[in-house]
């Protein structure tokens, strides 16, 4: 690795450089049926890299070896064509439509295959469509476009708000996360790339698409190319986007007077006078006062969260530039980017020496360079920079604090001007706007170069191919900390006290993260060719790489992978793939795993009997099954196998000994037993599928896989152990989980006159059942992990309301779970009948927090120049669990925690059976407050969650501007949704609500081509 | 053309092939530098040193060690800031994530630390050890810290496994059946007076090794031990050879001539070592250390632990609240409890209990332990006032809003004076005190006086009353009256309200009370709190004492005398039995 690679890949650029010319000079011009010119139409010499494309005109030119070549054209939505040069100079070719994708290639592992011979579960997205959500975070941008695909958005603050994606659902407890390849080298994260980047995305499903990368594959891999040039004019493509982003669901709180009535019930809900603890509040004069709103100092009537978050909505704004072209010998795509996206939080405008708002600010640049160099030899280079800034406040806990704020107790200002405060609340305006800031960086760099060999002069069809990779990521973080004075002012006495000290703003220190460098190295082999109707491909891979995050020890990976794929006469298929790789985080013995898979597939409609079907019905019907071994490396902690001793001096695992200053040894500590013969986690992966064209023109186009999937040996440690022997169990291969599930996707495009239009729907059903968990034998079946998903939720169990004190008497006590049960309190269920409520009767309530079901439903409408589409997207089959000031009435007993609309529906005695509430209470650890089915609520949601109108101006129009083409629209993401959570945004994950809420995108945007 | 033919293909495979990095699975041999094992440990001393002495650390040695709630919590000494603690309701149980510091940590740690004394006894002849003395002292070591381990399961469980050998949870059958009571108590009492008698450990500890174990204190662990042995919950037949037995282990420490009580009962605490500490757990100063600062976790130089409990008068969290039931606990300046006022009147009027004005005439250890209204501390008079229902005013500045502000009464204990007020600075130390001389004084006075009443005496001994003397005249409190402690059983009255006086919030009183097996009288009873009302008539301020309001009534079952074994540990084992009642 490092420079050595460089110096040899680099003589071998040089050596052959100077080398290889063409015989014979050809040219041409290619249409379409109509006559049209074709522009960008690809040409290739047949079993070599070298080609061309047609110019605007559609014109090309090209220089052959001998008159036995073939050129190859392809060009998206055309059927390809072969051509023998023979004594032809001159071609005038034509192409035809095919009105499906069938013919388009499919990005997969090392390597790309035809959609229509595919036999594994893969799933693409093209470049067009990932535009089409102006989120910022382009994982977000995948959410219901693609079957299979569960994503999960965690948090809406800029730079942090990734999409937690999951591929069929989760079928492990350790490691969920996919494996993520961008242009062949494995990275942590697509999050952050420019999406005008990315040419196309795949998704590798089921075994035998992801076995190549063995001990890697087992939860899916998402496979990214960017894009690259093709050779004719320099084009350049500008887009400009201006979008404003607002919170999807707000809390709605009460007024202060509403709650101060309420706050008063709880308190005597818990046998408390409210005037012994907070006396000011609860007098007539003061609850008249905050009544009628007579006077705001004394008697506020603050809701710090919207006073805090910006409901007029906060900008953001992308632009990029990219230009692509080329010549014969060299291509290039270079692309730059800009993003930035603001944060939600008012204040940061009081503010004049720093800037304390959250923003998020991001700049791309990629280029994409490839090299002809001679006959045989390409150099595919990249480098991309990325530099990315998160300023301000980096703290959700903030919104902890907005939620948990009492409107009554302080205004925003004194009468005086001065920030109000009270002893135990500060001022979150004045915390926010002169309380600091931070500014964090992040830069990445990366390079990449691929030498593409083509050894057809050894035998004919084998490539030989090159790549190395080296990225660099590093960043700082700047703390600056600053404090203003904030008074509370006696509504008694008029006296002014002060809270907070003035703290002048001064610089705090910088940290700088871990610095990441990733190296990767790969060799590729490949081999295709066609024996009549007999198509044999071969590929055979090496490849390793090296993470160096700071003073760690590497992470090193290393293995080879192979596959081969035959076809007869495009009708029989078959594919089998392996990988080999092993890992560092097992003992020698145990590091290196062999994963194999085959899959067959059978288009039917290739059989001479279909053919009368084929031309009218069913254009095209493939069935395809596939089944393989996968593995997961990653643990909860590296070198698992090894027994685990830690050290310290502090005081858990050390002891001080002496007088004035006390000093330790050093304390050692055995943590944990090793298992040398420890392993990687295995998947076996079964999957089923067909896809279907039907009708004239593929008019219907049907896709539909069902999988399922055995996850063994999950690492984890036992949990049958009995502590007495008092070492913890070794990490061991134990855990095994079952998953399931099927999805589908159904497309049905037609045009009517002018009109096209198409409805698309993807839907998703996969579940999880933990088969085996070593739970402790003499547990009760109940409480057992095994027999539920994952996450499932685990609480009591609601039977109602108590009606009446009788009943409460009458039923098992509940006493102990804290508090006094009065009437209208939750009635739990005694699930071991011993006559007293406590964890042991805890019971699965709900079920898990990620969702069972995903789908979507996007119809589209297309007419002179004016496109719309919009897609409808859900989730459900979850459960969601509140607490803390997102669920409870005063979250923190008398001092924090409000009430919203939500509380409005407490019990009463007058209203006993419309009540949607239990009685409130002021005790913020009451039996009502434990985890229970009561605040479980479904997850399932139905959300617009991106639509777009474009308009793209006529060609006529568009050259008399000088333009290729001009395309204007309006889209927007998260713009409407349904679902029974009307407080929060029902993908919030945090159940204490204390997280950057969830944006709406309204967004406008220009892409010009020229 | 054939050139480039060649040149592609020799680079390519020198390329692939001459780079030994590459195809070499050696490079996945990626490993922790300090690659620790139980080889390395039981063979190099400095690794075996670290490893010993990391032992200690299982000793519950921690005020803080449950964050948020503290031993005086369980029964009726203090209150939490929350509420609603599972052993305040009756609502502990095996799985009750709340009580698992307790339970379930309780019986992971000790059995943690039980092996590590198991495997150094059975590996130390292996280790090069400099001197014999080294030797000898990490071989008492583990000793005494298995028979304290031993001793922290067994006050809480009762019969317990007992292990004293290491187990290999892949080969051994490790599935044991619970170890009575007494035969636990006789291997533990073996071990220390192993110690006793070969001289395993020093009498006196170099400044260095304060906070090792010596030859006192493994007598004052035996002295508890065997106290523990011999009260009721474990001596249902009231063997008074078991008393003896307790007697005689605590004069054994008495007898060493090496201890005495301190002068400064409330300064006790902040010492690093005096005479009266036999054992205690040392820490770095306030604020530049873990240690009790990391009660909650400490930032900028802030001394939490003290912040936490402090009152909202201080700037304090308002964390911890003392119960009346604790207040009412301390004696009058006669030396009769409350309930005895009358008595104590005709004794000497001046001296005696006034409900009207509850805080003056009260054994000092009050002031030294309590914060209550009206007292002066770090230069402010506390003021947990309330106005006079129907007269306007605002909660006096320590009263606060919180819930367990209705207490009206703070810990003192713990908070040097110097540090109230601030929350940085390195003034102090607070060392957890596992044995002082105060408790084995009274060790010796309740055993004795169940062996022979108070007049009596081991053989060349102080009497029991003698050595309650001794402990109150430290504090300037005065002999507990005769005529409320004639016989043995008004004299176990006092000794245990002594107990209850001079050891609180010390971590002793639940534990005693359960060992007592007293935990209904005194932990299933109402919890009580006071108010103080601030009546104003003209410019009069008169202050009206409520001390009897109920604040909630706890719950204590006879079976909670012994704690449920942790519910997981019951699931896994086909051989323990879990305490009845759980």
């Amino acid at each position: 690795m490092k420079k050595h690679s460089f110096i040899i890949l680099f003589s071998l650029f040089v050596s052959t450089i100077l080398l290889g010319q063409n015989n014979i000079q050809i040219t041409g011009i290619v249409k379409d049926v109509k006559g049209e010119s074709l522009t960008g139409v690809s040409i290739k010499i047949k079993n070599s890299t070298q080609g061309t494309v047609t110019d605007l005109n559609g014109q090309f030119s090209l220089k052959v070896p001998d008159e036995k070549s073939e050129i190859v054209l392809t060009y998206i939505g055309f059927n390809s064509k072969v051509e023998l040069v023979g004594n032809r100079r001159y071609f005038n070719i034509q192409m035809t439509e095919t009105a499906n994708d069938l013919d388009e290639v499919v990005v997969v592992a090392y390597g790309t295959q035809k959609k229509a011979t595919v036999t594994g579960a893969i799933s693409t997205m093209k470049s067009t469509e990932l535009l089409k959500n102006p989120v910022a975070n382009v994982t977000n941008s995948l959410t219901g476009s693609i079957p299979g695909l569960v994503t999960v958005q965690q948090s809406g603050r800029p730079g942090a708000d990734d999409a937690q994606i999951y591929i069929r659902g989760v079928s492990s407890w350790v490691n969920t996360q996919p494996l993520i390849i961008v242009d062949g080298v494995e990275q942590p994260s697509f999050s952050q790339i420019d999406p005008n980047e990315i040419e196309s995305l795949s998704v590798l499903k089921d075994a035998s698409s992801t076995a190549v990368y063995g001990i890697r594959g087992a939860n899916g891999v998402i496979l990214i190319s960017t894009k690259r040039g093709a050779s004719g004019k320099p084009k350049v493509n500008l887009s400009a986007n201006w979008g404003l982003q607002k919170p999807t669901n707000v809390p709605k709180f009460l007024s202060s007077y509403e709650q101060l009535l309420l706050k008063k019930i709880a308190y005597t809900n818990d046998g408390i006078d409210p005037t012994s603890i907070e006396p000011t509040f609860f007098t007539p004069e003061a609850l008249e006062a905050y009544r009628t709103g007579s006077d705001p100092y004394r008697y506020p009537d603050v809701n710090w969260y919207s006073e805090m978050v910006k409901q007029e909505g906060a900008p953001q704004q992308q632009y990029n530039v990219n230009i692509s072209g080329g010549t014969q010998a060299v291509k290039y795509f270079v692309s730059l980017g800009y993003l930035k996206q603001d944060g939600l939080l008012n204040g940061a405008e009081l503010q004049k020496l720093y800037d304390p708002s959250v923003y998020f600010q991001r700049f791309n640049f990629r280029s994409n360079i490839d090299l002809t160099i001679n006959k045989y030899q390409t150099l595919s280079t990249s480098i991309t920079g990325r530099s990315e800034k998160r300023n301000g406040n980096q703290d959700d806990k903030l919104f902890y604090g907005y939620l948990g704020y009492q409107p009554y107790s302080i205004p925003i200002y004194n009468p005086d001007g001065s920030f109000a405060a009270m002893s135990r609340s500060f001022n979150p305006l004045a915390g926010f706007a002169f309380g600091g800031t931070s500014i964090a960086k992040t830069n990445n760099y990366n390079l990449q170069a691929t030498l593409r060999n083509d050894l057809s002069f050894m035998l004919k069809g084998l490539n030989l191919d090159f790549t190395y990779s080296f990225d660099n990521t590093f960043g700082s973080t700047k703390t600056y900390s600053d404090e203003i004075d904030t008074y509370f002012l006696n509504p008694q006495t008029n006296v002014y006290t002060i809270i907070t000290n003035d703290n002048p703003y001064s610089y705090t220190g910088e940290s700088f993260g871990n610095p990441v460098k990733r190296m990767a190295f790969q060799t590729r082999l490949a081999y295709a060719e066609k024996f009549k109707k007999h198509d044999v491909r071969a590929t055979l891979v090496y490849n390793q790489q090296q993470i160096i995050r700071g003073a760690e020890i590497p992470f090193v990976l290393m293995g080879y992978a192979a596959r081969g794929e035959y076809a007869y006469a495009d009708k029989y298929l078959a594919e089998v793939s392996l990988g080999y790789n092993g890992s560092e985080n097992f003992s020698a013995g145990n590091r290196f795993g062999f994963f194999p898979s085959m899959s067959i597939g059978y288009v039917l409609t290739e059989e001479l009997f279909m053919e009368s079907l084929k031309n009218k019905w069913i254009p095209f019907l493939k069935f395809r099954g596939s089944i393989g071994l996968v593995g997961s490396d990653q643990g909860q902690d590296r070198f698992l196998y090894m027994a685990k001793y830690s050290t310290s001096n502090n005081m858990d695992s050390g002891f001080l000994f002496g007088t004035t200053v006390p000093t330790t040894n050093g304390g050692i500590k055995e943590d944990r037993a090793s298992n040398p013969l420890l392993t990687w986690e295995t998947a076996l992966k079964r999957n089923i599928g067909f896809e279907a064209r039907l009708f004239d023109k593929n008019k219907l186009s049907i896709n539909v896989d069902i999988f399922d999937q055995d996850r063994k040996d999950i690492l984890m440690q036992g949990r049958s152990t009995l502590v007495s022997s008092g070492i913890q169990s070794p990490y061991l291969n134990l855990g095994q989980v079952y998953s399931s599930g099927i999805e589908s996707q159904i497309t049905h495009r037609n045009k009517i006159g002018k009109v096209e239009y198409s409805l698309t729907g993807i839907v998703t059903y996969a579940k999880n059942v933990v088969k085996f968990k070593d739970d402790p034998y003499g547990m009760p079946a109940y409480q057992k992990d095994a027999g539920y998903p994952i996450g499932q939720f685990r609480g009591y169990q609601v039977l109602g309301f108590f009606q009446n004190q009788q009943e409460i008497n009458d039923a098992p006590s509940q006493l102990t779970l804290g508090g006094l049960i009065i009437p209208g309190d939750l009635r739990y269920q005694d699930t071991d009948e011993d006559g007293i409520i406590t964890e042991r009767d805890q019971v699965a309530i709900g079920r898990s927090s990620t969702p069972e079901l995903t789908y979507s439903i996007t119809p589209g409408i297309s007419l002179y120049g004016f496109d719309l589409s919009i897609m409808f997207q859900g989730a459900g089959l979850n459960s969601i669990a509140f607490s803390g000031p997102a669920g409870f009435e005063f979250s923190d007993g008398s001092s924090a925690g409000q009430v919203t609309e939500i509380q409005k529906g407490y019990w009463t005695p007058e209203n006993p059976i419309n009540s949607t509430y239990p009685s409130l209470h002021i005790n913020s650890k009451h039996s009502n407050k434990n985890i229970n089915s009561f605040f479980l609520k479904d997850g399932d949601y139905l959300r617009i969650r991106q639509a777009q109108l474009s308009y793209k101006l006529a060609p006529k129009i568009c050259r008399q501007l000088g333009v290729e083409e001009l395309r204007m629209y309006v889209n927007g993401s998260n713009l409407f949704t349904w679902s029974k959570i009307n407080n929060f945004d029902p993908e919030m994950v945090k159940s204490t609500g204390d997280v950057y809420p969830q944006q709406s995108v309204y967004n406008f945007g220009v892409n010009v081509n020229f | 053309m054939k050139t480039i033919k060649y040149t592609i293909i020799a680079l390519s495979i020198m390329l692939v092939f001459t780079r030994c990095e590459l195809f070499d699975p050696a490079m996945l041999n990626q490993q922790p530098p300090m690659d620790i094992t139980e080889e390395k440990i039981f063979s190099d001393y400095n690794l075996f040193k670290q490893y010993s002495d990391q032992a200690y650390s299982y000793i519950p040695g921690h005020l803080a060690r449950m964050w948020s709630v503290m031993v005086p919590n369980f029964g009726d000494e203090m209150r939490t800031m929350t509420g609603g603690y599972p052993f305040n309701t009756g609502g502990w149980n095996g799985s009750n994530a709340l009580v698992a510091p307790e339970i379930a940590t309780i019986w992971t740690n000790s059995y943690a630390g039980i092996r590590k004394c198991n495997q150094i006894l059975e590996r130390i002849d292996q280790v090069p050890i400099p001197t014999t003395a080294l030797k000898n002292r990490h071989i008492g070591e583990a000793l005494f810290i298995r028979a304290f381990l031993y001793h922290e399961l067994t006050k809480r469980w009762g019969d317990v496994p007992y292990i004293d050998y290491t187990q290999n949870p892949q080969v051994d059958d490790i599935d044991i059946a619970r170890t009575p009571y007494d035969t636990i108590v006789a291997r533990q009492v073996a071990d220390l007076d192993r110690i006793s008698a070969e001289n395993l450990l020093l009498v006196d500890l170099p400044d260095q090794d304060n906070g090792r174990a010596s030859i006192g204190a493994a007598r004052a662990l035996k002295s508890r031990i065997l106290l523990y042995a011999a009260r009721p919950l474990h001596n249902p037949t009231n063997d008074i050879k078991k008393w003896e037995a307790a007697a005689n282990a605590a004069f054994e420490v008495i007898n060493m001539n090496k201890y005495a009580l301190y002068s400064d009962y409330k300064n006790l605490f902040f010492q690093t070592t005096c005479s009266e500490i036999i054992m205690n757990r040392p820490r770095k100063s306030f604020n530049s250390e873990g240690g009790h600062n990391d009660f909650l976790t400490s930032s900028g130089g802030k001394s939490l632990w003290a912040r936490f409990f402090a009152s909202e008068g201080f700037g304090g969290w308002q964390g911890l609240a003392v119960t009346q039931n604790c207040v009412d606990r301390f004696e009058d300046a006669n030396g009769f409890p409350l309930a005895d006022s009358l008595l104590s009147r005709s004794v000497d009027p001046t001296k005696a209990y006034n409900s009207k004005d509850p805080y003056t005439n009260r054994d000092p250890r009050f002031k030294a332990s309590i914060l209550y209204n009206g007292r002066t501390f770090a230069n402010r008079t506390l003021d947990y006032t309330i106005p006079y229902p129907g007269q306007a005013g605002v909660n006096g500045a320590d009263r606060g809003v919180k819930l367990v502000n209705l207490f009206s009464y703070n810990l003192a204990k713990y908070w040097p004076e110097s540090m109230a007020g601030r929350w940085s600075g390195t003034s102090t130390y607070l060392n957890y005190i596992f044995f002082r001389y105060g408790e084995i004084l009274l060790n010796y006075a309740e055993a004795q006086n169940e062996v022979g009443g108070p007049e009596s005496s081991v053989a060349g001994g102080p009497s029991v009353r003698q050595v309650l003397t001794e402990l109150r005249a430290r504090v300037g409190q005065p002999e507990i009256p005769v005529q409320i402690s004639g016989d043995k059983n008004t004299m176990r009255e006092r000794i245990w309200n002594e107990f209850a006086v001079e050891l609180c919030f010390e971590e002793h009183w639940w534990y005693d009370v359960l060992s007592w097996k007293a935990g209904e009288r005194f932990f299933n009873t109402m919890i009580y709190r006071t108010d103080v009302y601030k009546k104003i008539t003209g410019s009069n301020v008169t202050l009206i004492y409520n001390t009897k309001i109920p604040f909630e009534q706890a719950v204590f079952k006879p079976y909670m005398h012994l704690y449920p074994i942790p519910d997981n540990e019951i699931f896994k084992s086909k051989n323990l039995i879990n305490n009845p009642g759980w």
